[in-house]
């Protein structure tokens, strides 16, 4: 009678020890699958604007290399400009558009070539040899992210380098 | 009694035993598949980005090459000179350029490879690999004397 007793008492104690350890496991568990879900939110968020802005550079620069732009003479009149296009045929630049590119208002590119509030441009077209010809656009003091987009092209007859770097 | 006592004690043990080990196996795994959920979900976007770059100034060079008369010209010094000087450091390529006559027989055309220019690297050695594709014609006074077919994979080093 004595034994079984004893028995009740161990059989209670072992039970909450597994009670205690499952739920301390259940809660550290819990507390590992919501502090990565949580991460995965905010690498998830990151990634998207990391592909929206990826999406856009791209765009950017085949709209300049792909098209010559809406209207197709918008040099001539920089202010009327619907979409922005710097060539005669593909990557075949024209120089009138590429100086009424970086001459154009900086405010005002942005709007042009669809850049949001928070992002700027630094646009530079460049020798082989990195020597810089051409360029428009702003680094600014303080930025979060980086996307360079770096393309070939043709200018006089010559080939030169392309790049656009967005800054968020 | 005392032996039923025993024996029930017994397998209690026992059987306690074999739910530990349930349990542990059923935590690992449980870590293990948010280990491997964490891992992934942080390392897939971000890499898409240089291939997306690489990607386009690979078509680029193509047209480059073309428009500026290095496939007309056949020169595979200079080919490989212009693509080295474009691609960045740590950029390996392989580029293979096959230049074919036509045969018209009636309304029968036939093209035959005449020759062909291979450059570069060996492609099995890259890590991560883009390519493009394009074809051109060579024209001399007015005929069309090749057609060619250009393929450059680019890629990153295989570290």
């Amino acid at each position: 009678m004595l034994n079984a007793k004893k028995n009740n008492v161990k059989k209670g104690q072992s039970n909450i020890t597994d009670f205690l350890i499952a739920v301390l496991t259940f809660i550290g568990v819990f507390i590992i699958f919501i502090t990565l879900s949580d991460r995965s939110q905010k690498d998830a968020f990151q990634a998207s604007s990391v592909n929206e802005l990826t999406l856009k550079g791209i765009e950017i620069t085949e709209s300049f290399l792909g098209s010559k732009g809406i209207p197709p003479d918008w040099e001539s009149n920089p202010s009327t400009v619907q979409s922005i296009g710097l060539v005669e045929d593909q990557n075949n630049l024209n120089l009138a558009k590429v100086i009424a590119f970086t001459s154009i208002d900086y405010n005002l590119s942005k709007i042009k070539i669809g850049l949001p509030q928070n992002v700027n441009y630094l646009f530079e077209i460049s020798d082989l040899n990195g020597n810089v010809l051409y360029k428009s656009g702003k680094k600014p003091d303080s930025f979060n992210k980086v996307f360079p987009f770096s393309r070939l092209a043709i200018l006089n007859n010559t080939a030169v380098q392309l790049r656009l770097i967005l800054y968020e | 009694m005392s032996d039923i006592i025993r024996k029930s004690k017994k397998f209690r043990i026992k059987n306690g035993f074999v739910f530990s080990i349930d349990a542990l196996l059923a935590i690992s795994i449980m870590l293990i598949l948010l280990g491997l959920m964490s891992f992934y979900s942080i390392r897939i976007y971000p890499e898409t980005f240089p291939l997306a770059n690489l990607q386009l100034k690979t078509n680029d060079i193509l047209i480059l090459l073309d428009k500026l008369g290095y496939f007309s010209q056949g020169n595979s010094q200079a080919i490989f000179q212009f693509v080295n000087k474009s691609l960045e450091n740590g950029i390996e390529w392989h580029m293979t350029i096959e230049y074919y006559t036509s045969i018209i027989n009636g309304t029968n055309v036939s093209f035959v490879l005449n020759k062909t220019i291979d450059i570069g690297t060996n492609s099995t050695k890259f890590s991560n690999s883009v390519s493009a594709t394009r074809i051109f014609t060579i024209i001399n006074s007015t005929n069309v004397s090749y057609y060619g077919r250009v393929k450059l994979i680019s890629g990153y080093k295989n570290s």
